[in-house]
């Protein structure tokens, strides 16, 4: 009898034994696994700031070129340079048109890595909202014109007066998201609402344009997050619009998102600001 | 900040990167060793060479050899800059 208590001893020992080395062995193999997935994510994380370097370096560089040509052209066309014909004109007109759009793909580049960074400075400046949104109506309505897409405007008459970046928000949301309605928006209308209430203001564009599918919401607000159709309307879309006029609006504590009922239904975005940050 | 101290905090930061945040408590385990609630680590009184030793051997009783490597690693530069006989054995 004590012959097989002490049998069964050492064997529950030995089974004991046997568990802890089998312990062991797992947790190397699970420690060598994630000392290979540190070490790749710290190859990964240089490479991405090595790319992201290089990206910030070649967009500054080709700016500036862009910037010098866009001078140029504007000299022509205004007739800094003497008088030139009417053709001549019209060419650099249109080549001055071209260089802006570049220009503003660059820098819609170099601001995203510029907010991914953490390098962007935001100016608190007392500004009218509501104006900020007339003077962007105004200056894109050519546009929405030409494509004969009707611009409805219901701006309450509530308080406009916030603390914020007015030209970021501006450039970046406003007029970012008035554009995108018009880019977006083959035929129909395009409504522009504004109101107030609890210390915020609501600011909103709907059109009846081409809709956002599920598939595409989830990146529609992220770094280079075009929708899956969009570049076939938009082949100019960098896919950097919507991450900027994101990280704008959660810079100054606001909120933004969009709302679509499927594709070819119209979407709506909605942008919601503290009247101070 | 000792030159023990940072030693010790090179080795539990490199292998958080590894094991995450069980870094941390495995390190509060070393007899020897504070680890306050902002990560600083304070070796206290005794011998600091021991107590880095004891830190490398708690890693490497759970995670074996590759733990030790990555120790080793983790402070090579530091200590390049020491006199052989104030390095640490588990270092060497």
């Amino acid at each position: 009898m004590a012959d097989t208590d002490t049998q069964n001893a050492r064997a529950a020992t030995k089974g004991h034994e046997d568990y802890e080395a089998e312990l062991r062995a797992a947790n190397e193999t699970v420690y060598k696994h994630s000392l290979e997935l540190a070490r790749l994510k710290q190859a990964l994380e240089v490479a991405n700031a090595q790319q992201e370097n290089l990206l910030h370096f070649i967009s500054h560089e080709i700016k500036g070129y862009l910037t010098k040509g866009q001078d140029a052209f504007a000299g022509i066309a205004e007739g800094d340079y003497g008088e030139v014909s009417a053709q001549v004109k019209e060419l650099a007109a249109g080549a001055l048109g071209e260089m802006r759009k570049g220009v503003a793909t660059v820098m819609d580049i170099l601001d995203a890595s510029n907010l991914k960074n953490g390098t962007v400075m935001f100016k608190k400046e007392t500004f009218d909202f509501k104006t900020a949104v007339l003077d962007v109506v105004s200056q894109q309505k050519p546009a929405a014109d030409e494509k004969q897409l009707g611009i409805q405007l219901n701006l309450g008459n509530g308080v406009y007066t916030m603390v914020g970046d007015q030209e970021k928000l501006r450039e970046h949301v406003i007029r970012n998201l008035i554009d995108n309605a018009i880019k977006y928006t083959p035929s129909g209308s395009i409504v522009i609402e504004l109101s107030d209430g609890d210390n915020k203001i609501h600011f909103s564009v709907k059109d009846s344009g081409l809709g956002i599918t599920d598939e595409d919401k989830p990146r529609l607000f992220t770094e280079g997050g075009h929708g899956k159709d969009s570049i076939k309307v938009n082949v100019h879309s960098t896919g950097y619009g919507l991450f900027i006029a994101k990280q704008v609006v959660e810079a100054h504590g606001g909120k933004i998102w969009a709302e679509s009922e499927g594709q070819g239904k119209g979407s709506r975005f909605t942008v919601e600001l503290p009247l101070s940050f | 900040m000792t030159a023990f101290d940072t030693i010790a905090e090179k080795i539990i930061l490199e292998q958080e990167l590894v094991i995450g945040p069980l870094a941390w408590s495995e390190a509060m385990k070393v007899s020897g060793m504070q680890v306050a609630a902002d990560h600083t680590v304070t070796i206290q009184n005794g011998d600091p060479k021991a107590a880095v030793d004891r830190l490398v051997a708690q890693y490497e009783r759970l995670f074996g050899r590759a733990s030790h490597e990555v120790c080793r690693e983790a402070v090579a530069t530091l200590v390049k800059s020491m006199a052989p006989a104030d390095v640490p054995t588990s270092l060497r």
